[in-house]
């Protein structure tokens, strides 16, 4: 079964290699046959791939340790569930895994477009077939999961796996990682599309067009993902926080950003013609930043507690992305000529410079993550000074970055196209910003005196009264023509433009977020050794130790402690925090006990015991947490919406080209 | 002789609820940032996450920091203990104002490159003739009438 496997990463990397050269080739020379077995090689190659998979998941379900992954990854008492996902819980394994989702978004591309775009299809093909070639060219000789553990050259096995890292056994774990690999990979779609259409010598809108679900689809996993690692850190890790700012962290932030930044970036080039070399740069980036951070996860170049083991498998990516960087600038600069912009900007205050400023906000905070996950590594090489580069550092320079976009997520609604009035910014602004403005004082008069708090829940109804006045007066004259009911004429707006008020759901969401984020400037945490019956407090909570349980199952031991729980002296009931010790893994984890409330999270860590005597607890406030939470739910819905076609279909009549009519208003505004 | 225990236990519960180390204060925090861990298995500070997870260095330097703190020590005095313990490579610099002045300097090109951009193309505009009034082009203009009302 071992060689079976090995043989199917094997092939699929041949036929992925003939993919490659006979669409090229038959695109050149002509040959539709040849371009068509190119295309249908990309079906073969995602069946030999599954099939690998299936072989290694199943090698994982009936603990066959005679596989050096599995007994790595894996051991007998383990759950079902987490058997299954060690299938990208280790290095070999999660790059098959990525080479899975890889070959599944191929077929899937080329089976959606079989009879369409034939110019650029094969080189759509070339593209992808190459990216997967990597990949399985990783799994093939660098980082098999097919390797079998052997003496003297015969196979052998072990009685038990090490089992899985007891961090990774935990429900948003199964979840998280698939998320983020759907988001990193899905990027190779817009980014195999945008390089066929610039080799084609066609990059106009068509690429966009047909790569715009995708980009949405594979931000939307992103940004799932993101935010399960997050509420994972909060859940499971135990040191009381969501983002920690670590290098595997921020290379799953880096290419959102940037993706984000491409979001907003397209839809000038849609409406206007515009930054055609700058959506493609930006597309490109945005791919590149995915291989960085899987370069990063696993080449040991940076330290973090995510991170897989330290493999030689860094300089393959490095001499991947060198080839792939240096052959997108030779394209775009070898096709200037095509990518010429068909309008200009006229004025600062506009929709079009909002657009800029935002891309360039996103793009500096992309560059500041990236300059602060490689910053130690730079320094020490200059200086050969090892330096600390704690949260705090990284909150002092993204905090500022981050306020400015939150700004201009309300603003940039509020700008016309072309140029802005200063009577039309007046009226827009005069509403949410006198709100905006009395919030602060009135937090400053209620004793908030931290200024970045106090902006940021200033920006945040100066954000939220800006879509809800949107979504207020685009409702009020529809239901006023049609004779709708105001929640009826929402629903029928949004059904109209759903990629418009998809939008602004998500910038919703977004504001939600940053009202939990900006909570975290009230936290208040206290450690306590508390004996049997004894108590703790933090603000209005006081902890009273009622009882030590200890335990044991097959994958695990556990200490817990019984608290009760009061507020302001009454009784909130109790909570159970739990310290386990995994048996295989040999490794002690924290299972925290969470009382979630809308204004206030009290989470309490069992750091450790003195055998039945007394507990050392980890209490902590962390105000407004929850909102994060929702607004993640808030920007998924809003995602989704964006996705749903809009009942009446749109169509971006360019509004000015250099020279020739003065005003083509754009049909859609 | 139960009652006079009982009361040692209490007396004693709460001299121990009295004196629990404040390991995770913010003075510590600072400290800790500049010592290096040593457990081998991370390139972090104590202030890292493993930190409050049990790892074998971190959690007693928290504690011994705590407690050379108690004792009046400054930060500086506290970190050359740890260098005279472990060596040079103990000890974490803050980062340089290079690490602030780079991204700041970034967005500070990006907002000059935006309003360059926009000049610029109000100057091209304003620059650029009008091509619906070159009457030389005139001709080709009655040619596209005349092929578009074939169709």
């Amino acid at each position: 079964m071992e060689n079976l496997g090995a043989l199917a990463v094997l092939l699929a990397f041949c036929i992925a290699i003939y993919a490659v050269v006979a669409s090229v080739v038959g695109k050149l020379k002509h040959r539709p046959y040849l371009v068509l077995s190119g295309a249908r090689s990309v079906y073969a190659v995602w069946f030999l791939v599954t099939a690998a998979s299936g072989i290694l998941v199943y090698a994982l379900m009936v603990s066959d340790f005679r596989f050096a992954y599995v007994a790595g990854h894996s051991n007998r008492d383990m759950p079902t569930l987490y058997k299954y996902t060690a299938w990208w819980g280790g290095q070999e394994g999660s790059l098959l895994f990525w080479s899975w989702i890889l070959s599944t978004y191929s077929a899937v591309v080329v089976f959606t477009n079989r009879h369409k775009l034939r110019e650029i299809m094969p080189y759509v093909v070339a593209i992808m077939a190459s990216v997967q070639c990597f990949f399985l060219l990783l799994n093939t000789f660098l980082a098999s999961p097919f390797q079998m553990l052997a003496v003297d050259k015969v196979v052998t096995s072990v009685a038990d796996g090490l089992g899985l890292n007891p961090q990774l056994q935990y429900y948003a774990m199964a979840i998280h990682p698939p998320m983020l690999y759907l988001g990193y990979v899905g990027f190779a779609v817009p980014f195999a599309f945008a390089i066929a259409s610039l080799i084609a010598r066609q990059p106009g809108d068509t690429w966009i067009h047909t790569t715009r679900r995708w980009s949405i689809v594979a931000w939307l996993f992103q940004s799932c993902g993101i935010m399960l690692g997050s509420a994972w850190a909060f859940d499971a890790l135990g040191w009381g926080g969501y983002w920690m700012w670590d290098p595997v962290e921020n290379a799953s932030l880096l290419p959102w950003l940037a993706g984000t930044a491409f979001l907003h970036s397209v839809m000038m080039q849609e409406k206007k013609g515009m930054m055609k070399v700058w959506n493609m740069a930006l597309i490109a980036t945005t791919f590149f930043l995915c291989i960085f951070g899987t370069f990063l996860t696993r080449s040991g170049v940076v330290s973090s507690v995510h991170a897989f083991a330290e493999s030689p498998i860094g300089k393959y990516f490095v001499g991947f992305l060198a080839l792939g960087i240096a052959g997108t600038i030779y394209l775009i600069l070898d096709r200037l000529d095509y990518l010429k912009s068909e309008s200009e900007l006229e004025s600062v205050v506009s929709r079009e410079s909002s657009f800029l400023f935002n891309n360039l906000l996103l793009l500096a905070s992309c560059f500041a993550v990236l300059w602060g996950t490689l910053f130690p590594v730079i320094s020490e090489a200059v200086t050969n000074e090892k330096i600390s580069l704690d949260p705090p550092w990284f909150n002092r320079l993204m905090i500022p970055i981050g306020l400015g976009l939150l700004f201009l997520t309300g603003v940039g609604p509020l700008f016309a196209w072309r140029r802005t009035s200063v009577e039309s910014l007046r009226r827009n602004f005069l509403i949410p910003g006198v709100l905006a403005c009395a919030l602060a004082i009135g937090l400053f008069v209620a004793g908030i005196h931290n200024y970045w708090a106090l902006t940021s829940f200033g920006f945040c109804l100066f954000v939220a009264s800006s879509i809800i006045s949107e979504f207020f007066k685009g409702a009020h004259a529809i239901g006023q023509k049609n004779h709708l009911n105001f929640a009826h004429a929402v629903v029928e707006l949004t059904h109209r433009n759903t990629r418009r008020y998809g939008g602004y759901l998500v910038h919703m969401g977004i504001v939600l977020m940053f009202v939990g984020w900006t909570g975290s400037a009230f936290n208040r945490n206290v450690t306590a050794e508390v004996p049997m019956g004894g108590s703790f407090e933090l603000g209005k909570y006081k902890m009273t130790v009622a009882k030590m349980n200890q335990g044991e199952n097959p994958n695990y031991k556990w200490d817990s402690a019984v608290l009760a729980v009061t507020k302001n002296g009454s009784s909130i009931g109790e909570m159970e925090p739990e310290r386990r010790y995994y048996k295989a893994a040999q490794q002690g984890l924290g299972h925290v006990a969470l009382r979630n409330r809308l204004d206030e999270d009290l989470y309490i860590n069992f750091a450790s015991a003195e055998a039945g005597k007394s507990v050392t607890l980890q209490a902590y406030i962390f105000p407004l947490v929850s909102w994060i939470w929702i607004g993640t739910l808030v920007l998924i819905f809003g995602t989704l919406i964006a996705l749903v076609p809009s009942k009446v279909a749109r169509q971006y009549a360019r509004t000015q080209v250099v020279g020739m009519a003065e005003t083509a208003v754009a049909i859609e505004n | 002789m139960p009652l006079k225990t009982s009361l040692l236990a209490v007396c004693l519960t709460a001299v121990a609820i009295g004196q629990t180390p404040q390991i995770e204060s913010n003075d510590v925090e600072r400290v800790g940032a500049h010592i290096a861990c040593q457990c081998g298995g991370c390139k972090e500070s104590v202030s890292c996450p493993m930190a409050k997870r049990g790892c074998g260095f971190c959690v007693p330097a928290k504690a011994r920091i705590y407690k050379m703190q108690a004792a009046g020590m400054s930060d500086a005095s506290i970190i050359d203990v740890y260098k005279k313990e472990f060596g040079d490579k103990v000890y974490l610099a803050d980062p340089s104002s290079f690490f602030w002045l780079t991204p700041t300097m970034v967005i500070v090109l990006g907002i000059m490159g935006i309003f360059y951009f926009v000049r610029r193309s109000q100057r091209s505009k304003q620059l650029v003739p009008v091509a619906a009034q070159d009457p030389s082009l005139d001709k080709y203009r009655d040619e596209i009438d005349r092929e578009m009302n074939k169709w």
